[in-house]
């Protein structure tokens, strides 16, 4: 079956190059992201490194493997619906394959061979594309400011390792599923020009969407007594979770939802009311060229929703617990003492923070940051004040935490965190919960006078009497020490621009690789989609349409599948972005909503560009 | 043995749809002898075409049996159905059939290497030197005629020496000389004991057979036996009326 395998693949090799190029691209991706983890690691162990900057190395090999999971995803239902197409358009043949004699599993071996054959070609190239672009990609993580270090490349093989069987593994499970449709196909499809493609869903199909949506309907029910940190992380997940239920009942909804999106033009333009046609009846090649960009605009919109909502509930947590009217930035180390000793301050509440070990079984484990507070100062100047248990406790091996920390690590009121200080393992009680705050203070807070801070950070003013006097008074006190005096919601929105800032650079790392996916997967699936409507092309030319006719039909017919799966998309980002909200003010009534409206509509306007340039490009390539 | 290749008994096929249910075919009797070559002639929508299929075991009848020989297919599940008619049947369609991607001499080859056997080289030869295509041997399909590419898809029903073998309009979309010379091809086959069914609409087509069974509203309505063009031209045309 192989020898017969290479020769098809080798005379459809215009389908299989699709799948040729998706594969190659996901091999590469793994390739690199192994690379990029692997040389985390490797930097993390040389001599020299801070806890600091191992903690922004863990950070990181976090958010690449974070990446490289969002990435193989897109891989994986990349190469499947490409493989599935090359099966659709292949009915005919197969069906004769089965005439001639060939049994049900010898079809879908064939399949899996074809498979083989294109995977060690993409695989190879792939692994040593990957090997050649890993030095350019770890000066841009350098460049664009994800880190400050200089990441240590590891030995290729690694990336060989990893990626190659990966490679091989996505390709099987995504021909798995068409191999299997192969195999199905009877020897009397060769006899018929083309099959009524099937809309209806399988059982399989069926639950799988039903467990989908259920999962959906659970976080939605719960939305309001999810802590918004895990609202945040449903996000990421959920909408893989929905863009899977979708696509399983995609041939019976994204068919007709275009159809009724074509509804207002069909009776102005016959080009409209082609495209409509086409549309409900090419099922599959509706919901494959749907697929991505259904994919990547409800994984990236509800990433970017999310993320800006977190944003505004950070910032509005600031806000609603900072009552120190002035923050200094410090530019000196004497400054910050200054500011205590100018005689119209009241209170000089100064951020303070230090770097300890979690006890991990006896021994010093991974660093937190741990915020050292003066009660006095703080409950002043931050309003500290208990949820839960009483912030007056805090006085000796004590440890107040915040909610979000509760939930994430598991131990709350009166249990106990041991860190590791000066050599000696110190366990600290929890005596109370605190409100979060993410930009005023840490999730584990200590009393001052356990350990030593190491770092000061803003120190929150209040005054004796007026602002603006004590602000005079400070810019003279500070002069020279290169010290910023900032009213407190200039600060919080300085704080808020920084981290949103920060957010767009996770949110590249993130999703860039996918989205670069995504686009290939976008033109690939239009162009096979464009290929195969070839004889219907020429017969509706035949029958009378202009060249003009039948490409806006053409072009009518990507906007209307783009625009479905766009509203899919945009749909599902609305009910994620709906339950971090929800889960948001939940915790905190008056949170302002920003929307991130121009990248939101930057990627659909892009996914829309891409799916009618390929096809134009697909019109233009067979004149 | 067994003189009957192909019997037919009691065959109906209902297809339903949501505009409601369809009758192809209603009750068809009849049997195909070894070593004589049958046409089905009929209207469009008699059935022919359904007939052929179910004889065939590409399509499984709503009610009664088909049995090839001895075998009866509605006992075989799909496997087991598949590599009996890799043995015993082959088929000749109007649209030729042939993978683009093999070539003529693979082509002839496939089912024989589908049932895990190596194809013999002279004997696939032999097979093309029979239907006159020695020297396009290593050609692929879109290098050939519609004529030639007819003759390949004969070739490789005649390599594997099938019991029975089933055209569907053979001649359909070639022209006059060449539909001949396909149809004094299938008419060879008998000579050696196999058998062959072909649907055809063409009465020309239909004269080279040993025998015509008439088909309308999915129902055997006529038999003409050693008839010529004109007969079996009077015949539809009063079927048709």
């Amino acid at each position: 079956m192989l020898a017969l395998a290479r020769q098809t693949v080798r005379s459809s090799w215009r389908g299989y190059l699709g799948a040729f190029v998706a594969l190659l691209f996901g091999v590469v991706l793994i390739a690199v992201t192994t690379t990029l983890i692997g040389s985390v690691d490797a930097t993390s162990n040389l001599p020299g490194v801070t806890a600091d900057q191992r903690t922004q190395l863990d950070d990181l090999a976090a958010m690449f493997g974070m990446m490289s999971a969002v990435s193989a995803f897109m891989a994986l239902f990349v190469v499947g619906s490409t493989f599935g197409f090359v099966v659709a358009s292949r009915r005919r043949e197969l069906g004769l394959l089965r005439l001639v004699g060939a049994t049900p599993r010898q079809v879908r071996r064939l399949l899996l061979g074809e498979s083989t054959v294109v995977a060690a070609a993409a695989t190879t190239v792939g692994c040593l594309l990957g090997t050649m672009l890993a030095p350019a990609v770890l000066d841009l993580v350098r460049t664009i400011g994800i880190t400050t270090l200089h990441l240590e490349a590891p030995s290729p093989w690694i990336a060989w390792v990893v990626a190659a069987p990966a490679g091989a593994v996505v390709a099987l499970l995504g021909v798995w599923r068409s191999a299997r449709r192969a195999s199905r196909i009877t020897p009397s499809a060769a006899l018929r020009e083309a099959a009524v493609e099937r809309t209806r869903p399988s059982i399989v199909q069926l639950a799988v969407a039903i467990v989908c949506f259920g999962g959906l309907v659970t976080a939605i029910v719960l939305a309001a007594d999810l802590p918004p940190l895990f609202a945040l992380v449903a996000s990421i997940l959920l909408p893989e979770v929905v863009v899977i239920g979708l696509l399983s009942i995609g041939p019976a909804v994204i068919p007709r939802l275009a159809a009724l999106l074509a509804r207002p033009f069909v009776d102005r333009d016959v080009a409209a009311r082609l495209a409509r046609d086409e549309v409900r009846g090419a099922v599959r090649t509706t919901a494959a060229v749907a697929a991505p960009v259904m994919a990547i605009s409800a994984i990236a919109g509800s990433l970017l929703l999310s993320l800006s909502f977190t944003a505004d509930w950070t910032t509005a947590q600031d806000r609603s617990r900072l009552r120190a009217p002035l923050v200094v930035e410090a530019g000196s180390p004497g400054a910050t003492a200054a500011v205590a000793a100018d005689p119209t301050v009241a209170v000089a509440d100064v951020r303070r923070q230090v770097t300890l070990q979690r006890d991990e079984d006896g021994r010093p484990g991974s660093p937190d940051e741990v915020e050292i507070v003066d009660l006095a100062t703080a409950s002043t100047a931050r309003s500290l004040t208990a949820t839960r248990g009483s912030i007056d406790d805090l006085r000796g091996p004590s440890v107040a935490v915040t909610t979000t920390w509760v939930t994430d690590a598991g131990i709350g009121l009166g249990g106990t965190v041991a860190f590791w200080i000066d050599g000696d393992r110190v366990p600290l009680r929890v005596v109370a919960v605190v409100p979060d705050a993410p930009d005023l203070y840490g999730e584990l807070l200590i009393p001052a006078g356990l350990v030593p801070p190491t770092t000061d950070g803003p120190v929150f003013v209040v005054p004796h009497g007026d602002a603006s006097a004590t602000r005079d008074s400070l810019r003279r006190t500070l002069a020279g020490t290169d010290s910023r005096i900032l009213d407190a919601s200039a600060w919080i929105d300085a704080t808020a621009a920084q981290t949103r800032q920060a957010n767009n650079v996770g949110f590249t790392v993130l999703l860039g690789p996918a989205g670069l996916y995504a686009a290939i997967a976008i033109v690939n699936a239009t162009l096979i989609g464009a290929s195969q409507r070839r004889r219907q092309r020429e017969l509706v030319q035949l029958l009378g349409a202009s060249p003009d006719q039948v490409r806006r039909a053409a072009i009518w017919q990507a906007g209307l599948v783009c625009g479905t799966a766009l509203l899919l998309g945009g749909a599902t980002t609305a009910v994620l972005g709906w339950l971090v909200r929800r889960a948001i003010t939940a915790d905190l009534a008056a949170v302002p909503m920003t929307i991130p409206w121009l990248p939101l509509l930057a990627i659909g306007v892009v996914c829309l560009l891409l799916t009618v340039s390929a096809t134009a490009a697909g019109l233009s390539s067979r004149k | 043995m067994n003189q009957a290749a192909v019997t037919l008994d009691g065959l109906t096929r209902t297809y339903r749809s949501r505009a409601g249910s369809v009758h192809a075919l209603r009750g068809v009797t009849h049997v195909v002898q070894r070593g004589t070559f049958t046409a089905i002639m009929g209207p469009s929508g008699s059935g022919k075409s359904t007939l052929l299929q179910l004889a065939a075991g590409l399509d499984r009848p709503t009610s009664g049996r088909v049995t090839i020989g001895d075998t009866r297919l509605d006992k075989l599940n799909e496997t087991a159905l598949t590599r009996f008619r890799r043995t015993s049947m082959a088929f000749v369609f109007q649209s030729y059939n042939l993978l683009d991607s093999l070539t003529a001499f693979d082509n002839v080859a496939l089912p024989a290497r589908l049932a895990g056997r190596r194809a013999d080289r002279a004997g696939v030869l032999a097979a093309l030197a029979h239907v006159g295509l020695r020297d396009q041997a290593r050609r692929r399909p879109s290098e050939l005629s519609g004529g030639q590419q007819q003759r390949v898809a004969i070739a490789r029903a005649v390599y594997g020496r099938p019991d029975v073998l089933f055209a569907d309009e053979p001649t359909g979309a070639l022209d006059r000389g060449t539909g001949r010379d396909v149809l004094e091809l299938l008419r060879s086959l008998t000579q050696g004991g196999q058998s062959v069914v072909m649907v055809t609409h063409d009465p020309l087509a239909a004269s080279f057979a040993d025998g015509v069974l008439f088909l309308a509203d999915g129902q055997i309505v006529g038999h003409l036996a050693r008839a010529d063009a004109g007969q079996i031209a009077a015949a539809m045309n009063e079927l048709e009326r």
